[in-house]
């Protein structure tokens, strides 16, 4: 695989003519948002196009453009008209983006087994290594059925398990954006069970449906997030999950007997951490916080007396 | 800049459109851009076949004649320089783009772009707007995955850093058989020489680099190898009875062998292999859950529970 170079005006030289022998008549600004790149640029590419061709380098053997009324076309640059091969690294990406795009789409879809021969063919081209597996642990369909209502403005019901506190609830909501924070993908919504705006995990919903209700108002979240607290934690062993589970920034420094500080928003689910972590992680402040670690123990504790 | 853009373009052009190696001597009489003492030239002209082959284009050498005093000649055969047109559909050609878009500001969105671009000079794409393009997974991808990836097809040994359960970072040497990426996170297996035994390791584990040996083809991937992606070692089932508050306790439900109903607490019968991750998943539940059976796992969840009495009072 070759090493990955930054982009070279050469390069993207090469590219320009088979795409413009494509498109011929294809406006400036296309081409810049297609290459990813400013209209400046591609004028100096087209510039630079113009004086290649064929040794001799006689209007006769020059590539052809035309391009001052600001759409452009090319001639007589049959040598270059055909789109160069992907380097290995390139397939490596399409390769890797193929197996992804198969773990979201539904099992169903028509594009599954067409995904999976292109996939098989690449692969024997380009002897190139596969991911074993790629999995989200979110079903395509939960996925799915949230796009889709997202892109139509529909409702779904979902069936939420709330994990700090171990509630299982059924909501309506209208989903509105996913996003993805630490290793985990979230849904923002407005749940019309509560009136409010919520952000749902996509692991934990249990089921999903959609509910045929379309939504006309556009709304949008514009609140502040709360402030939270901030949390002293001190590691007493197990420094790699600690900072695994708290997403400490500067992992590397985090050993045990070292004590770190980290915003916390919801006590619930930090007294139930640390609880779980077994003593190896040790709450030094908040004072309140750290002691309903120790009530909430011993409530668990008397139990067995 | 523009003026050497012009002369690579015009290089690769003739070398495109010669039908017989071309010498050195020609190539700089009559390709524009090749100027000054022949020493120069032949500067110029070594630099300018490095910066081509490092955008992947294949110059094909002719080979010596050793009856001949022959100078080397050059060309660029086009079946290695062009993508093969008839190779895929319109779907296919739509597929690949969104595959490449999928790596929109993550890891390999450098590469895909380019990718993109030779795509874009194929055909058009068909639409295919109904699939999701939303891809987390990729936000996750190691910034390595390219040398991941090499390093396995071209069985080449790989050594890294990577830090243990108390945040001590040991180098490693390993033969990578295979990578996957489970949950949010990317992981790869392989054989670890140090410890003679196959091993997974999670890229986000790394410090630093991925150093990639230069031998190729240093080692086999056993045949008909599959990675476990389960975590699980193979140790023994045991089942534990668990008193589980009603409404609660779903995480542990839903790997229940027996359920049965109760008044305030259901009774629950639970498969587990490690009793320390069942210890810290009924601790998480706090007075929603009493251990009944196994004794063992009953005395430990007491322990782990005074221990957090006594280490927050």
């Amino acid at each position: 695989m070759v090493k990955i170079i930054g982009d070279s005006q050469v390069a993207r030289l090469l590219d320009l003519v088979p795409y413009l022998t494509l498109n011929q008549g294809v406006p400036l600004d296309k081409i810049a948002e297609d290459f990813s790149t400013s209209k400046s640029e591609i004028l100096a590419d087209l510039n630079t196009l113009w004086m290649c061709g064929l040794p001799g380098y006689t209007p006769l053997e020059l590539i052809d453009l035309s391009f001052d009324t600001g759409f452009v076309s090319i001639r007589n640059a049959e040598i270059l008209s055909n789109p160069r091969k992907l380097t290995s690294a390139e397939v490596g990406a399409i390769i890797i983006g193929l197996s992804i795009i198969s773990d979201f789409i539904p099992e169903v879809s028509n594009h599954t087994s067409s995904i999976k021969d292109l996939l098989s063919r690449l692969l024997t081209r380009s002897q190139l290594s596969v991911p074993e597996i790629i999995s989200t642990g979110i079903p395509s369909e939960t996925r799915n059925i949230i796009y889709s209502a997202m892109k139509m403005n529909q409702n779904v019901k979902i069936s939420y398990h709330s994990y700090s506190r171990d509630e299982i609830s059924t909501r309506d909501i209208i989903p509105l954006s996913l996003s993805q924070e630490g290793n985990s993908e979230y849904v923002h919504s407005y749940c019309h069970t509560t009136q409010d705006f919520r952000v749902f995990r996509l692991d934990r919903i249990l089921e999903v449906r959609k509910s045929e209700k379309v939504i006309n108002a556009s709304l949008s979240d514009d609140r502040n997030v709360e402030d939270g607290f901030e949390l002293r934690i001190k590691i007493v062993s197990n420094a790699r999950k600690i900072s695994e589970i708290f997403q400490v920034k500067d992992s590397t420094k985090m050993h045990a007997g070292v004590e770190f500080n980290r915003r916390a928003y919801n006590s619930e689910w930090i007294v139930r951490t640390v609880c779980s972590l077994r003593g190896s992680a040790v709450i030094v402040e908040p004072l309140d916080t750290r002691k309903m670690v120790a009530t909430r123990a011993q409530k668990a504790l008397n139990l067995y007396s | 800049m523009s003026r050497k853009s012009e002369r690579l373009v015009n290089l690769v052009i003739a070398l495109l459109a010669t039908k017989r190696y071309l010498t050195k001597l020609e190539i700089f009489r009559t390709i524009e851009g090749y100027e000054g003492s022949t020493e120069s030239m032949e500067r110029m002209f070594e630099r300018d076949k490095d910066e081509l082959r490092g955008l992947g284009i294949e110059i094909e050498v002719s080979a010596l004649d050793p009856l001949f005093d022959d100078e080397v000649g050059y060309r660029i055969r086009s079946e290695n320089f062009v993508m093969d047109r008839n190779g895929f559909t319109a779907n296919e050609i739509a597929y690949m783009s969104l595959a490449a878009q999928v790596w929109k500001n993550a890891t390999l969105d450098d590469v895909a772009q380019k990718a993109m671009r030779k795509l874009s000079g194929l055909a058009k794409p068909a639409d295919i707007s109904e699939m999701p393009a939303f891809a987390p997974t990729v936000l996750n991808a190691p910034f390595f995955l390219s040398e991941l990836v090499e390093c396995i097809s071209q069985r080449k040994p790989v050594e890294f850093k990577y830090v243990d359960s108390e945040m001590n970072s040991v180098v490693r040497n390993v033969h990578v058989y295979s990578y996957f990426s489970l949950k949010g996170f990317w992981y790869f297996s392989g054989l670890d020489l140090a410890r003679e035994d196959v091993r997974t390791f999670r890229c986000d584990r790394i410090v630093g680099d991925l150093i990639v040996s230069k031998k190729t083809q240093f080692y086999d991937i056993p045949e008909g190898y599959v990675t476990d992606v389960s975590f699980n070692d193979l140790g023994e089932i045991h089942y534990a009875q668990l008193q589980v508050r009603h409404g609660r306790g779903s995480q542990l439900r839903n790997n229940a062998s027996k359920i049965e109903p109760g008044e305030e607490f259901d009774l629950i019968e639970l498969p587990f292999a490690s009793a320390d991750d069942l210890i810290s998943l009924i601790l998480w539940h706090l007075d929603d859950v009493l251990v009944i059976s196994p004794e063992s796992l009953k005395q430990s969840l007491i322990s782990s529970l005074r221990n957090l009495v006594e280490s927050h009072g």
